[in-house]
């Protein structure tokens, strides 16, 4: 792989791949680190990347098999010194829109801001599904190959995801 | 917010988990610069050795290799200078078992030095809270076959290396029966040229009476291709069709001191966690595939409507049991990627007092949009 064909996989995957260590890790530091990662432990496998498949499936799985085989780490350094709660910077084209009112637009932040907690406080086996699949925007029998479960059930926890989700944001309030 | 209907609340989540965030440039700067190194350093090691080198090296090879064997550390004197108190003191129990059972493979020679069983230490990722089980503690000793040193856990190529050593129990499929599944982790810990790990995960005696295995291989996460599971007969196997590091080593547990009630009760308590519930089965049988949708369930005709599109999205307006209007959104690039054109491999559905419906989309050659509820 030439320098040039591992800046391409940077240049077209990375914004997606480093969202989605962003959304697993819950802060900067720990997304610049899983990130960086994740891209040199791609120089390992370029080889096997198949370019006409989906490397982007590809680079997350490398990432979610570093943020598991990491977790006792992370997990005893929560017990020291809990890691600081998801702050979110909210700077979105969606929020840019100029079709919205201001009044939308301040919802629309504080909508982001709780779907975004609310997924995160997810257990791990509808949270990585969403991730893979709203963040990542990976095809479902790329997520169900990567976390090794059937179709079905990827397509099952994105439902109850959903059904958690929705049921949250209508505990703070929101309209039914 | 209106959150009429399902479609609104996925509307919600894209909008909110999109990707909108992106690595700063000095980041991807730094990983090219370290790419350039590590290509250099790779031409490196490809390079020949004259003969007379090669010569020095098989004599410091097999210096080494003797010197690491007398250096060996026991379990004891490894788990008391690395682990924590409650890993050392699993040790010393009288149900500890040591094995001692070397196999090669790849660069690599594996020991697996002993198993038992303690008070556990890190929390469960599930619950975050200790678990009141003991835990199991399962130590391997990994070498390099020519008697070179492995890299020490601060060398830079201390991350290049992936392993993966994870319990697996004769019938349950390790697809979804293993280490990461079973509250699992791992510390390394390096001496004298050895690699040792000490993994950790739910405690395994209770299946003492079936064949229980540490399996590993040589990749980061659990790789389903390395090993085959008979459903018949519950038996794991190494693939040997499997281009990688895949070795099994039988944990010899005394079949007395299986506890089937523990162990039905945990498996319990592991398909709820974990979504293997017959109920979500079912679940997951319930939603049927387009093929299926079109083969076994009955088109609304009234339903049928081309699909006009507003901002990035199209929309389809149907109206559900209790009269209320509802409007699915779906994206084009999702649910015809590639131009695709006829039947969309992707489906919504939802449900409500009359069981599941599905919605089912059509693009013409046109790059019209139709959709179909299906009941």
């Amino acid at each position: 792989v030439t320098r040039q064909e591992f800046e391409n996989l940077i240049n077209e995957y990375g914004k997606e791949i480093y969202c989605f260590c962003y959304r697993l890790i819950g802060n900067k530091e720990g997304a610049d680190d899983l990130y960086q990662e994740t891209m040199l432990k791609t120089m390992e496998y370029c080889s096997k990347i198949d370019y006409a498949a989906n490397p982007k499936s590809f680079l997350i799985g490398i990432a979610l098999g570093i943020t598991k085989n990491k977790r006792k780490k992370y997990v005893r350094r929560q017990r020291i010194a809990p890691s600081t709660p998801i702050t979110c910077e909210i700077e979105t084209a969606f929020l840019m829109d100029d079709e919205q009112s201001p009044e939308e637009l301040c919802i629309s932040k504080e909508t982001i801001n709780l779907v975004r907690t609310v997924t995160n406080e997810l257990p791990d086996k509808y949270r990585l599904p969403v991730y893979m699949y709203y963040t990542a925007e990976m095809p479902i029998n790329d997520i169900a190959r990567i976390l090794h479960i059937p179709t079905g059930t990827v397509k099952s926890r994105l439902h109850k995801a959903r059904i958690i989700i929705k049921k949250r944001l209508e505990d703070y309030g929101y309209e039914k | 917010m209106d959150m009429k209907n399902n479609y609104e609340i996925d509307r919600i989540i894209k909008q909110s988990l999109k990707a909108d965030c992106e690595p700063d440039l000095d980041l991807n700067k730094d990983i090219l610069r370290q790419w350039k190194e590590n290509d250099i350093i790779k031409k490196k090691e490809k390079r020949k050795f004259p003969a007379a080198a090669a010569i020095v090296l098989c004599i410091l090879a097999v210096s080494a290799t003797v010197g690491a064997a007398a250096k060996y550390l026991s379990i004891s004197e490894l788990t008391k200078e690395f682990a924590q108190p409650e890993v050392y003191q699993a040790f010393q129990d009288n149900d500890a078992i040591e094995v001692n059972e070397t196999k090669v493979a790849g660069d690599y020679k594996f020991t697996f030095l002993g198993i038992a069983s303690g008070k556990a230490i890190v929390q469960s990722e599930l619950t975050n809270q200790l678990p009141e089980n003991s835990q199991t503690y399962a130590v391997l000793a990994i070498e390099r076959k020519d008697g070179t040193p492995m890299p020490q856990i601060s060398d830079d190529s201390y991350s290049n290396l992936a392993f993966c050593v994870s319990p697996l129990i004769e019938g349950l499929n390790p697809m979804q029966y293993n280490i990461f599944c079973m509250d699992g982790g791992y510390s390394d810990c390096w001496k004298n040229g050895v690699l040792y790990r000490i993994v950790e995960s739910d405690e395994l005696q209770k299946f003492a009476d079936k064949h229980i295995y540490l399996a590993v291989t040589d990749t980061d996460f659990w790789d389903n291709d390395a090993f085959e599971f008979d459903k018949k007969s519950g038996k794991i196997t190494e693939n040997k069709a499997y281009d990688g590091i895949n070795l099994l080593f039988d944990i010899p547990y005394d079949p007395s001191k299986a506890d089937s009630k523990a162990a039905k009760q945990y498996l319990e308590k592991f398909d709820a966690l974990y979504g293997n519930s017959k109920n979500e089965e079912t679940d997951s049988k319930k939603i049927l595939t387009v093929e299926e949708v079109l083969n076994n369930k009955m088109q609304i005709k009234d339903s049928v409507q081309t699909l006009k599109k507003e901002r990035n999205a199209y929309l389809f307006h149907y109206t559900d049991s209790n009269g209320n209007e509802k409007t699915v959104y779906i994206d084009e690039d999702v649910y015809f990627p590639n131009d695709k054109v006829g039947w969309s491999d992707e489906l919504t559905y939802f449900e409500d007092e009359t069981g599941i419906s599905y919605v089912l989309f059509y693009k013409q050659t046109d790059g019209s949009i139709t959709g179909y509820l299906y009941q």
